[in-house]
């Protein structure tokens, strides 16, 4: 009965969405303007998120992970107060989305995924959402999601510095720099970050007689890093690109409250470049991209992991016609992993070729077909292909919908840690492989004093060959077993109004998950067809920002649903609401602009776990000061 | 002011509760002695938990109602058990719940599981639990070195009355099985070849014997004899009077743990073989009958089996199935011929029972 539910509201989508078309094909017939930001992004008709960076630059304090809990409707598996914390979009795992910095995927290649606490939001300038399965336009483990983040020039001829120190509980404290300076074809910026928390917040033991209140112990964290971009023009059509992060952090790793007295610790030190150049001519575009990512992390200091991995790429990129247009590469990547997990050191060469092709048979109507081939070494990969179509249903200077559809095949390749991890790892697996279908609905609406636009999204994804770990007597050992059928509704709603001397802006925001189980181990396992554990069915988020002159209030709620602990579905964890609270004033004085901030976490206070047994913060406060020069 | 007002109405609210309570137990059946508690018969279901989860917990079922409470610590007593429940004993009614991952000891009324006392000092990765007189002897495998092997193991002695540790004795490593027979603890210690004799009488070593790899767990028979198996994979019978190994029976595939039919003399033991992919084990019930342990037979194949126990009252063998940790697991229950007579659903990683009467 569900699954018919949710097949109808599938198709209903599809429906409405066709017979839309049909009178509005000649109808409207307005300027197709290229809006994208990155070439990749005129190639798909996927959802994607991109209203980010108005939050960015409000939170410079923030990782990644606490602008995706804020202003998304994406779970986070969050072990503990700023610590790991892993991504699950449309039901998938923590590997199934990709992280792509300015260009390059930068998942650990042991681990196959990212700790986004340790992404600060203040190391890119741009934040983008592509949901959905994308393997032909960004590869490996592009199955739930893609990541991107990008760093971008201003191309503005008066230096500018910046400063941002924060105070917060639990011995917080949070410093961010910033100088710009350049002209219009040469700019610099250098970034400077430096965190610290002693984190040791209050919370009830719930284990306890009585559940008393204690300190948690062995939280602290410290992070900072180095970042430095240069971009410089060439010509008249060039333009090098260069951006080099440095990132060191060394924190203790919260225990759970049943071990409440383990002392765990990991050091983190990471090094990513990209260098990159583009050339736009009449003869075409041509995009030559290379990079270096090393990993290094020391487990309480001694189990040590380096892994190193360098790339080429090089795409060209040509309108043949006003109607065609495509864009054709190939890539190569070096993985070289020293570690005390396995027996050998382990160095893997890949390559990829990739073609992606845009055709407009009326300029309201966009068509794609992306396919990439990415070759491993005694390994199978399979063709990832995408197709898509975005249609312009309404399209006037008031109001604007697009229907998109879309289908694609996408993979992931198993990590280093599941073929080579001593004992267990399993060098016979094969790449798990995800098949998905989607179609949302765009609408947006500019007038004099408001601006709304709703997004509408369902899709099926079904993943197969999945990995998991699973006990082989005394060891682990992972193996493709898991068959799982996602299928779900994401919806937005946001706006901005301008009432006399104020503005107001406003986002809802709601997505429905359910990943199902399509696989038992036995003929007493309860777990057929049931909700994959620790993926919420309902997560949901609303905020609301009022700026009236220099003042500013934002609050901002975020709900996520309860998650199953076991694959049957009978142990879960409950359901809890987070809000947020900051207002902030701005000061005009004369050579230069400070803002004054307080900020309260957690507003109501709540109690809660995100993962079993790991306490979490009440209420906290903060305070921040900003001058810009 | 307000706060009095409270309380003067829940208790008006409370006397109520008692009257109607007075009345209905009035009107009802009265004629069997009180019970001490709900969990004064029946079978304890031991849910070892999942590691990441820590939601080991304390399951009851009851044979003639089928009656099956999940998480019954937690009901009784309002907080989580949270934690792995490696291994439970009842002593003088009371239960000893025995926390591998938290290193602590949950004790409660036997009949009620109303919490009595939380034994924690010094514990280190405690495994299992024996009782004689007002001493409780518990196994640790201490804390992991570097490597993950357990160099600091050790046995602790404890007041079961105050939770107090006595003395700690250094034992091979990992310890797993206890047994107390003839005033002397055997502790069979998992990564040696050696079961340690220790004398309770002053708590001190007094010989340790030779064993194939992996001693694991005990039972005992009312002739002083003791049974063990090892990860080696054999079933040994021990002379618990002159610490001497009498026969060894090669099992193929045989795991650790084992249980007894006392009365018709039978110890039933699990082997398993991993499925190619590792999502399952094929799991074996094999009988070894003591009159003639070397003609031991196969009576009953599934998959996932973690835990057995045989139930006296009934002459029927309890399977747990813990699903391979993924969900929670279902318990079968048998007969010794191997034929199905029922199954109801536990926690997560079954591992054990208790039976009651």
């Amino acid at each position: 009965m569900n699954c018919f539910r949710n097949n109808i509201l599938f198709w209903f989508t599809l429906i409405t969405a066709a017979g839309h078309a049909q009178d509005s094909l000649q109808t409207y017939v307005l300027d197709e303007l290229n809006i994208y930001g990155y070439v990749s992004q005129k190639y798909t008709a996927g959802s994607i998120q991109q209203d980010f960076n108005k939050f960015l630059s409000k939170h410079s304090t923030y990782s990644t992970s606490e602008i995706l809990q804020q202003y998304s409707s994406i779970y986070l598996k969050s072990y503990g107060n700023n610590m790991l914390s892993t991504i699950s979009i449309r039901g998938t795992g923590a590997g199934h989305t990709s992280l792509i910095w300015n260009g390059l995927n930068i998942n650990s290649p042991t681990l196959g995924q990212s700790d986004l606490s340790q992404i600060p939001s203040f190391a890119y300038d741009e934040l983008v959402i592509q949901y959905g399965g994308s393997s032909a336009l960004y590869g490996n483990e592009s199955i739930g999601g893609t990541i991107l983040m990008h760093s971008t020039a201003r191309w503005e001829s008066k230096p500018a510095f910046s400063i941002y120190q924060n105070f917060g509980s639990y011995k917080t404290t949070n410093t961010r720099m910033e100088l710009r300076a350049g002209n219009d074809r040469f700019e610099s910026s250098t970034r400077f970050y430096y965190t610290y928390s002693k984190n040791d917040f209050t919370y009830n033991n719930i284990l306890k007689p009585g559940q008393p209140k204690e300190k948690q112990k062995n939280a602290a964290v410290r992070m900072f890093g180095l970042y430095q971009d240069l971009y410089f023009k060439s010509g008249t059509s060039g333009q090098f690109n260069m951006n080099i992060w440095a990132h060191a952090s060394d924190r203790e790793i919260q225990p759970t409250i049943v071990n409440p007295d383990n002392s765990d610790y990991q050091e983190d030190r990471n090094i990513r470049m990209a260098v990159s150049y583009k050339n736009i001519g009449e003869w075409g575009n041509v995009n030559v991209r290379t990079g270096y990512v090393l990993d290094d992390l020391i487990y309480n200091y001694s189990l040590r992991t380096t892994s190193k991995t360098g790339m080429v790429q090089a795409s060209y990129g040509k309108e043949i016609s006003s109607k065609v247009e495509m864009d054709a590469g190939i890539g190569y990547k070096h993985i070289g992993v020293d570690t005390d997990n396995y027996l050998n050191m382990v160095e893997e060469k890949r390559w990829n070729g990739f073609l992606w092709v845009k055709y407009n048979p009326y300029p309201i109507w966009n068509l794609s077909f992306s396919i990439r081939k990415e070759f491993v070494p005694n390994y199978q990969i399979p063709e990832a292909p995408s197709i898509g179509s975005s249609l312009d249903i309404i399209k006037s200077t008031q109001n604007k919908i697009t229907w998109k559809i879309s289908g694609s095949a996408n993979y992931r390749i198993p990590t280093l840690n599941d073929r080579f991890w001593n004992p267990g790892g399993n060098p016979d697996l094969i790449p798990e492989t995800s098949t998905s279908l989607e179609s949302g609905i765009n609408w947006n609406h500019i007038s004099l004093n408001t601006d709304i636009s709703v997004l509408l999204s369902t899709y099926k994804m079904w993943v197969e060959n999945w990995i998991l770990w699973v006990p082989n007597g005394a060891i682990w050992s992972p193996d493709n077993i898991r068959k799982v059928h996602a299928q779900g509704v994401e919806i937005t709603l946001k706006g901005e109004n301008r009432i006399n001397s104020f503005k107001l802006f406003w986002k809802f925001g709601y997505s429905y998950t359910k990943s199902t189980n399509k696989t038992i181990n036995d003929a007493f396992d309860r777990s057929l067809d049931k909700q994959l554990p620790f993926v919420p069915f309902h997560n949901a988020l609303a905020l609301a920002g009022i700026a009236l002159h220099s003042f500013e209030l934002n609050i901002n709620g975020n709900y996520t649903g309860k998650r199953f602990t076991t694959t049957d579905n009978e142990s879960f964890l409950d359901d809890f609401w987070l809000v947020n609270l900051d207002v902030n004033q701005k000061l005009h004085l004369t050579r230069n602009t400070l803002k004054i901030g307080f900020t309260i976490k957690n507003l109501m206070n709540t109690s809660y776990f995100n993962l079993p047994f790991r306490a979490m913060p009440g209420i906290n406060y903060s305070m921040y000061i900003s001058m810009k020069f | 002011m307000k706060n009095r007002h409270k309380i003067k109405f829940t208790k008006i609210g409370f006397g109520i509760f008692v009257l109607t309570a007075l009345i209905i137990s009035g009107c009802t059946k009265n004629e069997n002695p009180t019970p001490k508690g709900r969990y004064e018969s029946g079978v304890f279901v031991i849910n070892e938990g999942n590691f990441s989860d820590a939601d080991g917990s304390l399951g009851h079922y009851n044979p003639e109602t089928s009656e099956n409470i999940q998480k019954a610590f937690e009901l009784e007593n309002t907080r989580p058990f949270g934690g792995l429940l490696q291994s439970v004993i009842i002593y003088n009614d009371r239960i000893y719940l025995v926390d591998n991952l938290g290193s602590r000891i949950e004790v409660a009324d036997a009949n009620t599981l109303t919490s009595i006392l939380v034994i924690s000092e010094e514990l280190s990765l405690p495994r299992y639990m024996v009782i004689d007189g007002n001493k409780g002897y518990v196994s640790n495998w201490g804390p992991f070195a570097q490597d993950y092997s357990s160099p600091e193991s050790f046995i602790a002695v404890l007041d079961i009355e105050t939770g107090n540790i006595l003395k700690t004795i250094n034992v091979n490593s990992r310890p797993e099985g206890l047994k107390i027979t003839n005033g002397k603890l055997f502790v069979s210690s998992l990564a040696s070849s050696q079961i340690t004799v220790i004398d309770i009488t002053n708590d001190k070593i007094t010989e340790t014997i030779e064993t194939s790899f992996g001693p694991s767990n005990f039972v005992s028979l009312p002739d002083g004899h003791l049974w063990f198996t090892t990860m080696a994979g054999n079933l040994n019978e021990l002379d618990a009077l002159n610490n001497k190994i009498l026969q060894t029976i090669e099992i193929s595939n045989l795991e650790g743990k084992l249980t007894i039919d006392k009365v018709n003399k039978i110890i039933y033991v699990l082997t398993s073989t991993w499925a190619p992919d590792f999502s399952f084990t094929d799991s074996r019930i094999v009988a070894v009958a003591l009159s003639s342990p070397a003609n031991y037979k196969s009576i009953y194949s599934t998959r996932n089996i973690y835990g057995l126990g045989y139930r006296e009252n009934s002459n029927e063998i309890y399977l747990a199935n813990a699903n391979a940790f993924t969900g929670n697991g279902t318990i079968l229950i048998i007969s010794p011929e191997g034929e199905d007579i029922s199954n109801f659903i536990s926690g997560r990683g079954p591992n054990g029972f208790i039976f009651r009467y």
